[in-house]
């Protein structure tokens, strides 16, 4: 699997091609009891995307939620690669990714489906945030200045981390509402691979429970440092 | 299945759980025929099923992996009344809670009555061994002498057999489920071991928080710990790694554990043990048959068929309340064998 949020031991993790990374997974899932992996996988399947999205797209919704996790985009989406143009970064030529668990189109076709209208404002604030080291701030700024796009921006940060759904009227109500109703605070789990993918336990240098990626003995040792599971 | 129809067997068995599955799949092994009356779903090929359960679960609790589901789709606990075979939860023990009222009959499986919840939970196939930690302690001789140790408290007994009784089968016990353990560091309090023994894996490395706990021990003194009145310094307390029913390597055909962290609710690689383990190789014996779905609500015993070791015929049909009704068997059970002079065996089922 090649967005694994922990180093590879250096002899291996080295000179690994994509495609190795494709191997290592296929034989990852077809071994005996990877249960985990198989059930994670089998089940999440998704929508069709939507007729709208366009790999720009793809690439501007990699670029918001680097901006709102805090979270490498190649981390987020592994094999994405933002090539620099003269201005900015080049939409064109830049790469959304290309690993085989795919949770951002999965995540993609949830919130478009859900909002699509605002997703729109969301990518559009993305593509003219400028070109320059502050650019996650500036997005966070922009984001922030209607109830609509901050909160979805919320829902989406929630979904990254936790692989669950709240609903940004929800999350509206529950920061807004002296006495929010109590349903504001539920929420539905999107996917089995939307919760093994969940972000929340691996900025904790683990792993969500049920869905470790580590090898036998891990325990013993203390854990790699958090840059090596969020890049950042 | 009708009440009218017969199926002949040599051992009918109640219940998938732990002991029903090892004891199924040794007689299968015996080409001996057996059915088992489950009340549950049918054991799956793989763990497919309850991995998708789990990982979909807003709440993960011990048994969120399996079934019968007890929430509606609104979220609410269902009737139990209206269920074939229902089961507690443990969300119901937040009483008024968001998951249900342990003290509402119409959503809670147990109907209780006292001040306080049956704080845990049990499940249908595979039992509560389903959703278990892999703990393969042995008893130390004492406990088995626990009226002779201890005569100040009445609720104490001894047990008519002792530890060297089960030595042999503790082994047997620890080959089936494959546990990892250390024998050296497991020789404490009497527990010895048959000459040549060997744990089926070795023990699971500490963890970070087994050495951190360890060296805090060593470095207590006597000064800081004698309000414990433990009569020994704390120094001499061991951290020793727990025996598990979890793979240190790979054994019969399952992984070593990849530290999930998640024995309880279920063990996405089975590198933990499970029934399903066991009960699925008893079905490949060709032996056993289990009958799913099926609650043993009367059990007719024929005294002339069973002596003769030959014929054992049981009945099943109308729903009601498995548990309660095979603790009632378990009785008449025990008192037949009684009656006839056989060894009575009876399961210790944490849930009943």
């Amino acid at each position: 699997m090649s967005h694994l949020p922990y180093p590879r031991p250096k002899s291996i993790a080295q000179g690994k091609k994509e495609d190795e990374m494709v191997g290592a997974f296929t034989r990852r899932t077809v071994l005996a009891g990877a249960a985990a992996a198989t059930a994670a996988m089998s089940v999440g399947a998704v929508d069709s995307p939507a007729s709208a999205q366009t790999r720009q797209d793809m690439i501007l919704f990699v670029l918001l939620s680097g901006a709102l996790t805090g979270i490498a985009e190649a981390k987020l989406a592994p094999g994405f690669r933002a090539v620099p143009s003269l201005t900015d970064i080049d939409l064109e030529k830049s790469e959304p990714g290309s690993d085989p668990v795919d949770i951002k189109q999965e995540y993609f076709n949830w919130v478009n489906k859900k909002r699509q209208a605002t997703l729109r404002r969301l990518l559009q604030i993305t593509k003219d945030s400028p070109k320059s080291s502050d650019r996650s701030q500036a997005i966070i700024d922009k984001v922030q200045a209607t109830p609509d796009t901050k909160y979805l921006a919320r829902s989406i940060v929630l979904m990254w981390y936790l692989g669950a759904w709240y609903d940004p009227d929800n999350l509206r109500a529950l920061a807004e509402l002296p006495n929010p109703p109590a349903k504001a605070s539920s929420f539905e789990v999107i996917s089995p691979k939307a919760y093994t993918q969940g972000w929340a336990l691996r900025v904790a240098q683990a792993h969500p429970m049920g869905f470790s990626e580590m090898q036998f003995g891990y325990w013993a040792r203390p854990p790699s440092p958090r840059t090596d599971f969020i890049g950042n | 299945m009708a009440a009218e129809t017969c199926i002949e067997c040599d051992v009918a068995i109640v219940g998938a759980g732990f002991a029903g599955a090892l004891i199924a799949n040794e007689l299968g092994k015996a080409r001996k025929k057996v059915v088992i009356l489950e009340a549950g779903d049918p054991v799956p090929p793989n763990i497919n099923d309850f991995m998708r359960r789990f990982y979909m679960a807003p709440a993960k609790v011990p048994e969120s992996p399996y079934t019968p589901e007890v929430f509606d789709a609104a979220g609410n606990l269902s009737d139990p009344s209206k269920m074939n075979a229902g089961r507690p939860t443990v969300l119901s023990l937040l009483r008024k809670g968001g998951f249900g009222d342990w003290t509402d009959p119409k959503q809670s499986y147990l109907i209780q009555k006292g001040p306080r919840p049956f704080a845990s939970t049990y499940d249908r196939l595979a039992g509560g061994t389903a959703h278990w930690l892999g703990t393969c302690l042995r008893f130390v001789p004492a406990d088995f002498r626990m009226k002779t140790n201890y005569p100040s408290v009445p609720q104490f007994v001894d047990w008519p057999i002792g530890y060297d009784d089960l030595n042999d089968w503790y082994g047997k016990a620890e080959a089936e489920l494959g546990v990892s353990a250390d024998l050296e560091e497991q020789k404490f309090l009497g527990i010895h071991f048959p000459d040549g023994y060997k744990y089926p894996m070795p023990k699971i490395p500490r963890s970070l928080v087994d050495v951190a706990v360890s060296d805090a021990l060593r470095s207590l003194t006597e000064n800081e710990t004698k309000f414990l009145e433990m009569e020994r310094p704390p120094t001499e307390i061991r951290v020793r790694s727990l025996p598990a029913a979890r793979n240190s390597q790979p054994y019969k055909n399952r992984r070593a554990c990849a530290g999930n962290t998640n024995c309880i609710p279920i063990c996405p690689i089975q590198a933990k043990y499970d029934p399903t383990i066991t009960l699925n190789e008893a079905l490949e014996t060709g032996h056993v048959e289990i009958l799913d779905r099926h609650v043993a609500n009367e059990i007719v015993v024929d005294p002339l068929g069973f002596l003769a070791g030959r014929r054992y015929t049981c009945y099943c049909g109308r729903s009601v309340i498995g548990s309660v009704l095979c603790r009632d068997c378990a009785q008449e059970m025990a008192d037949y064998f009684k009656a006839n002079h056989h060894v009575v065996i009876r399961s210790l089922s944490r849930g009943l």
